[in-house]
């Protein structure tokens, strides 16, 4: 019986799964990997070449423009050296305790609001209006509030990571299939059954685009809270060698955000893919 | 003609009794306009009974509230007035004992195959052994054993809506809805669902309510045929198919398949240009 029905299938030119899955995913063609990889290579290679070629011409003031060699040897100090890992440990660890809280109020609004109408009515005005003000500006305020500690550094970067979990929460939770709602309602389902089988795996999906955008914004808001006052983390990095007039030191302090936040993202999108379809639906 | 629309009156039985009888006793939707207009009729009253176990079929063109009647059978939609009864039951809401098929095969796409069959059972908290038994019979009727534990993005259109079918039935409903299941798929795919279709049906008999823009596909699986026109949605006429079963490919070439198809393809096609303004 079951060889009827695939033969019939095969006949009717409809796809066969391959054994391996994912046969619905069709592989783009696209340029050479030597061509993915090489031509981003060299681009780079340009532009080091450039740079290096500018400061050996003194055609910009070193204090603005520092020579890679410059820049290497900072970055060989702070990582190599070590002199940095407890500055990058303390803004990690803003980021990462701000993102989380974010992600969880997140969800927790998000869930509201689109439970919720009232609430909805009531408070979303205020949310939209809250998020249009530049939330750094209220840095200050906060580091008087809470000290020159890691918590001021935490709220700012909190306040920064809810919003894209939570306006993502709210359509993953609200945006819900026509049919499959009705077909839930067929089937007698409780808004608890609907919650879980229904809008809990389908605001899975559209969280997780949401969560790199959250964990970019909070290393922002922790190094721009820590700009403002802070002891230690990579934003003190920046003010304190600035004070020197130690333009390599902030350009390598630059280098190590800009890998942090290409790591964190990698992983996101790593944790995405090792993830069961059942958890991130795809 | 008019005596057709007046009795409705459900042909003998061929098949033993099985499923349950659908009674519409004066059934009409309207929908309020936004900005105070005149209410819109979806379907103007209609008077129908299905005996138990019988395939009905409904066709008519778009905007016929073929569909609307369908979801007020299921209990998806109010009826503005009058009443339906499954069996000893007035429809006030979803029942279990009532399985749909959609257009689309709404299979959720983090569920397995498997657990999208049994997600119906799961929440009705009947997840037995009879269910499961139940579940692996249909799939091997419907060439799914193999699939079970496959999510739904890795099947094609036709397997998909097969699994939908087995979802439908594996809680052994009294009553089958299906809203143009197969309207999505190709020609070959479709016939080759509807002989699936009809040895489900045969495997285990219900009442099939079953909605479709395909004349042909109507007559071949249903006992009777009812014709609906549009603006406003109205039950024209039922047309008996008294073609012996069970039926195999061979009926489609069939005269008498043929004419029956063309005259209700008459019913349609005179009204509706009737209709258009």
């Amino acid at each position: 019986m079951t060889a009827t029905m695939l033969d019939r299938d095969i006949s009717a030119g409809t796809a066969l799964p391959q054994p391996g899955g994912r046969a619905t995913r069709k592989q783009r063609k696209g340029p050479s990997l030597g061509l993915r990889i090489g031509l981003p290579l060299l681009v780079g290679v340009v532009l080091v070449g450039a740079w290096e070629l500018v400061t050996r011409r003194d055609m910009v003031s070193p204090l603005l423009l520092p020579a890679p060699a410059d820049v290497w040897s900072a970055l060989d100090a702070g990582i190599i050296q070590g002199l940095w890992w407890g500055d990058i440990r303390v803004t990690l660890t803003e980021m990462v305790i701000g993102f989380g809280i974010g992600v969880v109020a997140g969800l927790l609004l998000g869930a509201l609001f689109a439970y919720s109408a009232i609430s909805r009515i009531a408070f979303y005005p205020y949310i939209i209006a809250l998020q249009s003000f530049p939330k750094i500006a209220v840095a200050p305020l906060l580091v008087v509030a809470l000290g020159y500690g890691m918590s001021p550094k935490i709220a700012v970067a909190a306040s920064l990571a809810y919003f894209p979990v939570m306006t993502a929460a709210i359509a993953g939770f609200t945006e819900i299939d026509k049919d499959e709602h009705n077909f839930m309602r067929s089937i007698g389902a409780s808004r608890w059954h609907e919650m879980r089988y229904l809008r809990m795996p389908n605001a899975m999906s559209y969280l997780f685009p949401s969560l790199d955008v959250a964990l970019i914004v909070a290393l922002l808001g922790a190094v721009a809270a820590e700009l403002v006052g802070a002891r230690e983390g990579l934003g003190y990095v920046l003010v304190e060698r600035q004070a020197f007039g130690d333009t390599p030191a902030i350009f390598a302090a630059l280098v190590v955000l800009a890998a942090i936040g290409v790591v964190l993202q990698a992983l996101v999108v790593l944790l995405r893919r090792v993830l069961p379809r059942s958890v991130v639906p795809r | 003609m008019s005596s057709v629309m007046t009795t409705h009156d459900a042909p003998p039985a061929t098949t033993p009794p099985t499923g349950r009888a659908i009674v519409l006793d004066g059934v009409s939707k309207t929908y309020d306009v936004k900005g105070g207009g005149a209410p819109v009729t979806a379907l103007t009253s209609v008077d129908l009974t299905l005996r138990a176990g019988e395939f009905f079929s409904l066709v008519g063109p778009s905007g016929c509230g073929k569909s609307t009647l369908l979801n007020v059978v299921a209990g998806l939609l109010d009826a503005s007035t009058g009443q339906t009864r499954i069996g000893d039951r007035t429809v006030s809401g979803p029942d279990r004992a009532t399985g749909i098929v959609f257009q689309k095969a709404t299979l959720l796409t983090w569920l397995t195959i498997e657990e999208n069959v049994l997600l119906p059972s799961k929440i009705a908290k009947r997840l037995d052994d009879e269910t499961r038994a139940r579940a692996d019979h249909l799939f091997e009727l419907a060439g799914l054993a193999d699939f079970r534990k496959r999510y739904p993005s890795e099947l094609s259109g036709g397997m998909q809506q097969r699994a939908s079918i087995v979802r439908a039935l594996v809680g052994d409903p009294d009553v089958l809805l299906m809203d143009e299941p197969f309207s999505a798929l190709d020609e070959f795919t479709r016939e080759g669902l509807n002989d699936e279709l009809m040895r489900l049906w045969t495997d285990s008999p219900k009442t099939v309510v079953f909605i479709t823009h395909n004349i042909a596909e109507a007559v071949y699986l249903s006992d009777r045929v009812g014709v609906m026109t549009s603006r406003p949605g109205t039950l024209k006429e039922i047309v008996d198919v008294p073609l012996a079963r069970p039926r195999g490919p061979e009926l489609r070439s069939d005269e008498h398949f043929y004419e029956l198809v063309s005259r209700i393809r008459g019913l349609i096609g005179h009204h509706h240009e009737g209709t258009n303004r």
